[in-house]
């Protein structure tokens, strides 16, 4: 097991490594003249071959990359084009409206899994109920964004269609989560007011993740289903809902849980759309801002970040699964 | 009693008969799914004489509500949307299939040389894999266009760079699991030669998976280029990206709802299809 767990922390660092090498590529060595870019394209020649000297661009690859590494460690992500501030403060300041709406449909995600995955034990052979799934899971997240917005704000009025709150002074501390701040600081009018305006957001950006989880859990639960011990804990009289909740579900998250670490890779670029669609002052919308006006520092940052915690999830993943199951590590 | 006729009229009829077996093992949704794919990629070839309106230009006054003249109204500039529509599938369906296919190429090559070779060219080729599948693939290839410039074609190979690993597992998984049956194992005490053993038992035998897996694929693959061309990353304006016509007209949701749905509705269309034809040739592999 510890052998296992050491493995499998060295492999994530190897990952990230690999990951922060490509993005020094595509930082340093993808764009033409990097420090053409940094000057314009009318600068004159001295000073684009002073720029590149300052840069370190005269050394050796390796003596970049390692350069690159010790700036990465220092928190160092270069300057944003756009806000002309460093890419870290501008992560800093949209990082909590981001973490507050992963959060929420990380949460309405594994709620709506478990209960698609036992509807459709319970309907089992209805087709149509198959097929809403297969139609859910081809929806484009911008479609469910944007229908969202349009039945739930413009036609029934039941939640506001952007940004995180409409108070005037809301909480700024300390978790920076509003939901959360709200009730800490006695206020939960802003915590009524963020769960409001998370809602859209929230459920848009669960919706694809609980399909691929509910289809998940829903096979793995078909096969626990199947083994002797059910037999036995029904033929000892317990109920079905206590055979589902004590038995089934534990023991058929095992796949449920590898599905969502893969998940969050497609939540992060998910991310990007709901934010920009419903106006979610977040990393997503930092980017997409990013991209849009080619601010290639910002865009390398957010996806750095993005790309870093999805492998320590997916390694977490994988370790709590060892621990859950000595199987896992055994395989 | 007669003999059972043989020759090209009888061998067609074989064939004939077979197919309307494997087709009898189809549900109506995956007979619908396979003639939907098939039609798209006829609407998509031909796209440019299927179009009422040229998709490109100004045809009458912005903002029409959708009438017979322009079943999908005009946009902010007066263009058809229904054409810009019709011509947008084609920048959204090929591009998919350009993945998939270069997903399998590049990934069946390197299963297939992992498979069937084994040994230290397995294990390298394996932690290769390994190490693309852990990375977070979209996320890199948004930061490799971004780095490139966007386009249709950076976006085909910024995918696709991220996308063969799969296929690799699949593929190699297949040759592993079809090289250990007897028949091959009988051939291969028979001396037949690799290319022989390869060509004749461990391809014909890995195809069909393969197939299956990357026709449920394009799917996938629509959603990530229509995610991709929503983000501006795809062909740039005014060329008809259906997600970034969609993108484009956010602001007209509450006013000419049809301009920013009509594109995404045609995305989930073309998605749902796919993944019906993807279940269809599972079913007819099955009975085959």
């Amino acid at each position: 097991m510890i052998r296992f767990i050491t493995w499998r922390l060295v492999g994530m660092v190897v990952v990230i490594l690999s990951m922060t090498f490509i993005v020094f590529l595509l930082r340093s060595v993808v764009p033409s003249d990097p420090a053409r870019a940094a000057l314009g394209s009318s600068a004159p020649l001295a000073a684009v071959r002073a720029e590149r000297v300052a840069l370190g661009l005269n050394h050796p690859l390796w003596q970049q990359y390692r350069h690159y590494l010790g700036q990465l460690l220092h928190g160092n992500l270069g300057l944003s084009v756009t806000t002309l501030n460093p890419v870290r403060s501008d992560i800093a300041t949209a990082l909590p409206a981001s973490l507050e709406l992963l959060l929420a449909a990380a949460i309405l995600a594994i709620v709506m899994a478990v209960v698609l995955a036992t509807v459709q034990g319970l309907l089992r052979g209805t087709s149509v109920f198959s097929h809403a799934m297969v139609a859910a899971g081809s929806a484009p997240i911008f479609l469910t964004g944007l229908l969202m917005t349009y039945i739930f704000w413009f036609r029934l009025g039941w939640f506001p269609s952007s940004g995180r709150t409409s108070i005037a002074d809301p909480p700024t501390g300390p978790t920076k989560l509003l939901v959360i701040d709200g009730l800490l600081h006695g206020r939960p009018g802003v915590t009524v007011n963020a769960l409001e305006h998370l809602a859209l957001p929230a459920l848009t950006l669960a919706l694809p993740m609980s399909v691929a989880i509910g289809r998940t859990l829903r096979s793995s639960i078909v096969g626990v289903l199947r083994q002797d011990y059910i037999r036995t804990a029904r033929s000892k009289g317990l109920t079905e809902f206590k055979i589902l909740v004590r038995h089934v579900l534990r023991n058929a998250s095992t796949a449920a849980i590898s599905m969502t670490g893969l998940q969050i890779g497609l939540l992060f670029a998910n991310l990007i759309i709901v934010e920009q669609i419903f106006g979610w002052p977040g990393l997503g919308l930092y980017l997409s801002e990013a991209l849009s006006r080619s601010d290639l520092n910002a865009t390398l940052g957010v996806a750095l970040l993005f790309g870093i915690t999805y492998i320590v999830i997916n390694a977490l993943v994988d370790v709590l699964q060892a621990v859950a199951d000595p199987r896992v590590s055994l395989e | 009693m007669q003999a059972a006729p043989v020759g090209p009229s009888a061998r067609s009829g074989w064939r004939a008969a077979r197919w309307r077996g494997q087709l009898r093992g189809t549900t109506w949704s995956d007979k619908i799914g396979l003639a939907g794919v098939l039609l798209v990629t006829i609407v998509a070839l031909f796209s440019s004489f299927l179009v009422p309106h040229n998709p490109l230009i100004p045809v009458a006054s912005p903002f029409q509500h959708p009438t017979g003249a322009h079943p999908l109204g005009t946009d902010n500039i007066g263009r058809d949307e229904f054409s810009r529509v019709i011509a947008g599938l084609r920048l959204t369906w090929f591009p998919a299939l350009a993945v998939v296919a270069i997903g399998v190429a590049i990934g069946g090559t390197i299963g297939l040389l992992s498979g069937v070779y084994g040994g230290w060219l397995d294990r390298i080729l394996q932690r290769l894999t390994d190490l693309f599948l852990v990375i977070p693939s979209v996320l890199i290839a948004i930061a490799v266009i971004a780095a490139i410039g966007p386009g249709v074609g950076h976006t085909v190979i910024a995918i696709s760079i991220f996308w063969w690993p799969w296929y690799s597992r699949l593929v190699r998984g297949e040759v592993k699991a079809i090289a250990a049956r007897p028949h091959v194992e009988a051939a291969r005490l028979a001396k037949a030669s690799r290319w022989r053993l390869l060509t004749r038992y461990v391809l014909p035998g890995a195809i069909p998976t393969v197939l299956v897996t990357a026709t449920l694929d394009i799917a996938n693959v629509i959603l990530i280029v229509s995610l991709f061309s929503f983000l501006g990353l795809g062909a740039p304006a005014p060329a008809p990206e259906l997600g970034a016509m969609t993108a484009g007209t956010l602001d007209s949701l509450t006013t000419s709802w049809w301009l920013p749905l009509s594109p995404a509705v045609a995305i989930f269309l073309i998605a749902y299809l796919s993944n019906l034809a993807g279940d269809g040739l599972r079913h007819m592999m099955r009975t085959a």
